[in-house]
Order: C-alpha cells, then structure tokens, then sequence
C-alpha cells in the first residue's frame, strides 16, 4: 500500500466516528509522517477526545491516556521510583509515557510544571527519574487536548517551551448543518469508535519517515520559509516568534504535505497550506497585540502579504 | 447585511408616464394623429420604465452585503479600516452605486458627512460591481472614545441602469459586527503597589490547599495519606513510610471597585473617563507582573452577578478581557450608591488582600471601607492623581 493509499484508508477509519474532517485528517497524517505531537484545540464538545481516540486507534501500537485535573504531579506522568519495603530496593515505575501513542486529555487543566514533565519525552524521546535515563520506544506521538482559555479558572495556559513541541495546533471548529446531521445518523445504537481497525503498524509509520528524506526543498523555496520565519520574529505585535525548531518543523511538514500531493519536491502552496497550523501556536504575542489580535490572524496576515518565490524558481523543469 | 428595496420614482419618469397615459387617452376617444418620433419616444421611454422596473425588483435579489472582520478591537486614537464585501450573484450590475454607513460615533470615519445627529458618523463610498463578481470596499476609521461602535444604518443608493434617478436599499434588521474601542492607558503613579511579589512584601493570606510542587518537610505516615504523597527516600532512609509536607499555596490579589455614581446625583462622576484610562494602565502593570485582580462596578446587571464584574484572572488573556469590560461600561447606567454596593461586595465576595476604589469617600463609604479593613484588606484609592493609599477621614477624600 503506497502512502496515497494510506492516507485514503486514514480518512476513510477517521470519518467513521469524524464526520466531515477530512482535511483535518489529512493534517494528522502529515504530523503522523513526522511522528510530530499534535494539539487539538477547540470548544468544548466539537470532538477532540473522540478524534484523538480515533487516530490512536487507528494508528495501532500500544495507547495510554493522562486525564490533566490541576492536583497532577510530574511524577504521575514520568513515573517514580517506590520503595519496597520487603526487598528494601526501590521499583521503577514508568508513568503512562511508556507508549506509543499517548493522549494527554484537557492538558491545560494541569499546572505548568506538570504540564513541563512531558517536555523531556516529547523532545527527546526518553524520561529521567532520580538520574536514571530511559528511552521510550518508537514511535512516541501525544495527542494533546484543550480547551481554549476563554475562562482563567481552572485552566493554565501551556508553557512555551511545551507548545514549541507541538508539531502543529488544530482547531476543530464547530461541523457545518449537513455535518451535524450526518453526525446525528452515524452515533446510533452502536459507538462508531468500536469499527475504527488499526491501518499503520507501529513499523510502518517509522518507515513512512524514510519516505520524506526523498523530498527535496531546494534553495529558494528556503528562503521563502527564513523570510516567513523572520517576519514573524519582527512583527510589532509579536513577542517571541518562530524558533529554529519551528523552522525544522515547517519544512517537514511542508514535505509531508508535498509527498501527499504526489510531488518529490515542495512548493510554496505546500508551505502557504501548512503553515498556520505549524507557526500560529509558536508565536508568544507582546500585551499590545494579545489585546489587539491572535496569533492565528498574526500568522494568516504574514502568509499573506510576504512575497511568494515565482514560478520558475521553485518548480523544476517548470516555467 | 440584510436590504430592503425602497422604490421612489423618479419625477422625470413619472411626467413621461403621465404624458404617456394622456396621449393614449387622448388617442382612444379623440382619435389624434401622433408623431411617428413622438410615439417612438414615449415607447422608448416605457421600455425605459419597463426595464428598471425589472432592474429594481430582480437585482437585488442576488446581492450579498457583508462586513469581512466581524470584530474589531483598538485602543482610542488608533486607525482601522471596516471591509465591506458586495457580491452580486446575478446578471444585473451596479453601476457607481453609493453606500452609506451610519455608526456609534465610538469610531470617526475618515471621510465624515454630518447627518445632524449626535452621537453618530456617517460616511459615504461609491463602488461599482459587475455582474457575478465582488467588490471590498476599505472604510478608513480612527478610534475616537472608549465604548463599543456598531452600524446603526447602511442604505445603499443605486442608479437606474436607463436613467432617470436613484433608487435605494436600505439595511433591515442589526448587523453582526461591533468596533471595540478601549479606553487609552493613562500613566498613574502607584509606587506602593508596584513592589515586586516576593514574601514579605505583599500581606499574604493562606490557603487552605497546599502546594505540592514546593515541600516543606517530612512527617509520620497516616493510614489516610495519599500514597502519591509518600516520600519514598525519606522511609527507606528512616525504615518507616513518611508523608511529604508542603508549603501552604498563597495568593495575592486585587479587587478593583468602580463607582460609576457621582456623589451629588445619578450621573456618573466628571472624570470617569480619566479613572478608566488609569485602570487600563494600572491592570496592564498587574498583567505584566503576572497579579490576578478581578473588576466589580455598581452597575446593576439583570443576571445572577448583580453588579457589572470581571472575574479574577491574570496574565496577557486577562487583560485582553478587562480592556473589552472597561470598553463596554456604559457610564449612563442604573447605578445603587456606592456604599450600598460595597456592602453587597463585603457580604458575597472573597475580599482579597488589595482592595482598590475609585470615586470621592464621604462617611458613610469611609464606614463600610472600614469594614473591609477589618477583613485584612489594603485600601488603596485611585482618583485622578494616581493611587495611593486610603487614609480615613476625608485625608484623601479627593474629588474624581
């Protein structure tokens, strides 16, 4: 099955429970590809556990999933060593990080250094407890879900360092009228999540990453995302921008994008379709433009007005 | 944007009707001989008639109005532009059509036509739309006073497309758009309150939850301690279970009290405008330092809050939500005098550690303030030389 293939049969698992999300499908497969961590986002009850249920469903390997409530340790993440009283050793006990596919529901129900004990196993794939190292097996994707901070109470906004290692943020959004209804035949007697079957074995999705390193970004299309990047580094409103890991992050992504359209080569629609799910969640806002605007309109009006590369610069053979 | 088509007929038209009619008349029972130019003008002009007719009933059948940014927010003084999409479905053009917008006057547009009505702006644009195609018209404004604007009335004048005159659509119903301007931040002295949050210096009241990030220590295990609670170095070390012990969480708060009452009637005070812009700035220092604060006014609202309220929150969020509560206080509002109110915020809120009012304090205010006092509260007032602290007995009973 090539990975066109894989992606139509990604869909077609995900619209049994999703009705209507298949462009949001599509980006989860892109993030798949790059086994990046993903961010749903929306009001309350548009689906976010259900869809992150799906996708682990569908994706296959070993599943666990964190509740965040704000009495959350660390430790209850990572895992900690316990003192056995009758062997007078300690037992290491690995939190529910020891998986493949890890949902972390409501994560912003958690405090911030709660929310900061997932940092070392999104970044770096392994946790430490009391000094000792340990790698968790590939791959290792979260799927994390918030609701957006409309309320203070509650609810801790994630740490920046935390939201960088988020491949990208999906906004679920409310379905259309037709969605809705379609929706309204599908949730029947039976739960649609029990039809979901695994699609990718947990090999498979570490070899589909081979697939992208064929996919070439050439010189100008490199410039075309620094001058993305940079803009959001200098625009007025803009407290932090876009850190050379989102660089990274935007240009695999912009790949994945590029393999899924049956191109070997990426071109700027690639990066102008990726992008504000790739950069908007990355950009901190000074107190003027968090009054004044968001940073997904901050992203969507840089992708907008910023120059594209013409046409013969970046599609080969092409003119 | 919903129109409603409202037709005038032009006066040009209407003597070309009316001669036409006579003429027909006068031929029916008098059997006159007519110009052959004559008949072919007034035919001419009927199918004129005839066609905007058609022209008025079926163009806007197909047309689209709608306002691109659904809110807008900005700080007074700042420039902003209203985008406005027209898009004809149909077959049937617009020619040099004019759209006029009348709003809040919260807002000034650029190009400002005076309507004689206070309290208003109005401006007019003249587009052109040709026939399944759209057109954005840009409306440049400046934020002019702290409130919410919002389009009171758009008409739009069309041209007939043979002649003779205009004739209008005029918007029905209200417009799903609003212009949020805030108040501008006036900068205020309050040296007192601007000491950095470490121990000591704020008065800090307890909790009663703990903080499990910051231990204190250890004790005894008990048979209801939570086993994530145990301190597993600590028993291997001393051979029995021990309990991690935690420092107790505190909290620093502010309440901001607005009176919106004068003390001598019902009207707000002179220079509220004044004491919100200082209450935009000193809440932008308390987001920037990371103090939650909350907002009540005595302004009476119709819900379960009774008062106007922000809730507690801090950080960039919090602030974006106070600016859009201060933008929102309507100061020509049912309002209960202020001493009443402050007894309905001693009686059903936490009083938090700074509690901070605006307004002039007469006894029976300095009385209930008092009261607050008593809870372990700082008072602190905010008039128009900043804030500072309160000083019973009219010391800082400053006129707002």
């Amino acid at each position: 099955m090539n990975i066109k293939e894989k992606l139509e049969a990604f869909k077609k698992e995900v619209g049994k429970v999703m009705v209507g999300q298949e462009e949001i499908a599509e980006l989860i497969f892109v993030s798949l590809l790059q086994r990046g961590h993903i961010l749903f986002e929306s009001v309350p009850g548009t689906g976010k556990t259900m869809l992150s249920k799906t996708v682990a469903r569908a994706v296959g390997g070993t599943f666990k999933r964190i509740q965040f409530t704000p009495d959350i340790l660390p430790s209850d993440i990572t895992g900690l060593n316990i003192y056995n009283p009758k062997t007078q050793e300690f037992d290491l006990r690995i939190g529910p990080v020891d998986t493949n596919i890890l949902l972390a529901d409501e994560i912003n129900r958690a405090t911030p250094r709660t929310q900061s004990a997932l940092l070392e196993v999104m970044g770096e794939k392994q946790v430490t407890i009391d000094g000792e190292r340990i790698s968790i097996e590939e791959p290792f994707i979260v799927l994390a879900t918030q609701n957006p901070i409309e309320s203070s109470q509650g609810n801790f906004d994630l740490p920046e360092a935390q939201l960088d290692r988020f491949l990208m943020k999906i906004d679920l959004g409310y379905p259309s009228r037709e969605e809705e209804k379609m929706m309204l035949g599908l949730h029947g007697h039976t739960h649609p999540l029990d039809a979901v079957t695994p699609i990718f074995t947990k090999d498979e999705i570490v070899a589909l990453q081979d697939e992208l390193s064929g996919v070439e970004v050439n010189g100008t299309i490199q410039d075309y995302i620094l001058d993305l990047i940079h803009s959001t580094r200098e625009h007025e409103y803009v407290e932090i921008g876009v850190s050379p890991r989102g660089t990274l992050a935007l240009v695999q992504a912009a790949k994945g994008v590029a393999l899924l359209r049956g191109r070997d080569y990426v071109i700027p629609e690639d990066i102008k379709y990726i992008a504000p799910f790739v950069i908007s969640h990355r950009l901190v806002l000074n107190i003027e433009g968090s009054t004044l605007t968001t940073p997904a309109i901050i992203a969507q009006e840089i992708i907008e007005t910023l120059e594209v590369p013409v046409e013969y610069g970046v599609a080969r053979n092409e003119v | 944007m919903k129109f409603k088509a409202d037709f005038k007929d032009s006066k040009a038209m209407s003597f070309f009707i009316g001669a036409a009619i006579i003429l027909f008349l006068l031929n029916v029972f008098y059997t006159i001989d007519l110009n052959a130019m004559l008949i072919a003008s007034l035919g001419l002009f009927i199918s004129f008639a005839l066609l905007n007719h058609l022209y008025e009933t079926h163009m806007p059948k197909k047309l689209k109005i709608e306002i691109m940014d659904k809110e807008m927010r900005m700080y007074k003084g700042q420039e902003g532009k209203m985008r406005i999409k027209i898009v004809q479905e149909g077959l049937l053009p617009i020619l040099e059509g004019r759209l006029t917008i009348t709003a809040r006057d919260n807002i000034r547009f650029d190009e400002e036509h005076n309507n004689g009505t206070r309290h208003h702006t109005m401006t007019s644009v003249r587009f052109t739309v040709m026939p399944r195609s759209s057109t954005v018209i840009e409306i440049p404004f400046v934020g002019h006073a702290r409130g919410v604007s919002k389009i009171i009335g758009a008409r739009m004048e069309i041209p007939r497309i043979f002649g003779f005159s205009t004739f209008e659509l005029k918007q029905s119903g209200t417009v799903n758009h609003e212009i949020i301007v805030y108040p501008d931040r006036y900068a205020t002295h309050n040296d007192q309150m601007a000491t950095p949050p470490i121990q000591g210096s704020f008065q800090q009241k307890n909790a009663l939850f703990n903080d499990p990030m910051l231990t204190t220590g250890t004790r005894e295990y008990l048979p209801q301690d939570s086993m994530r609670d145990i301190h597993w170095k600590a028993s291997a070390r001393t051979g029995g279970l021990q309990t991690k012990r935690y420092e107790k969480t505190t909290k620093v708060t502010w309440m901001i009290l607005i009176n919106l009452q004068s003390d001598v009637s019902y009207m707000p005070p002179e220079n509220i405008e004044t004491i919100f812009e200082k209450i935009a700035f000193i809440t932008s220092q308390a987001a920037e330092n990371g103090i939650p604060y909350k907002i009540i006014s005595n302004m009476v609202t119709f819900d379960n809050r009774s008062f106007f309220s922000l809730e507690e929150g801090s950080g960039a969020r919090h602030y974006k939500r106070t600016l859009e509560a201060l933008s929102r206080i309507n100061t020509v509002t049912y309002t209960v005098p202020f001493e009443r109110f402050l007894k309905h915020v001693r009686l059903h809120e936490e009083i938090p550690a700074h509690v901070i009012f605006t307004g002039k304090a007469d006894a029976a205010i300095e009385a209930e303030l008092s009261m607050f006092r008593a809870k372990g509260a700082h008072i602190f007032q905010l008039d128009t030389h900043g804030v500072a602290p309160f000083e019973a007995h009219g010391v800082r009973g400053v006129s707002v």
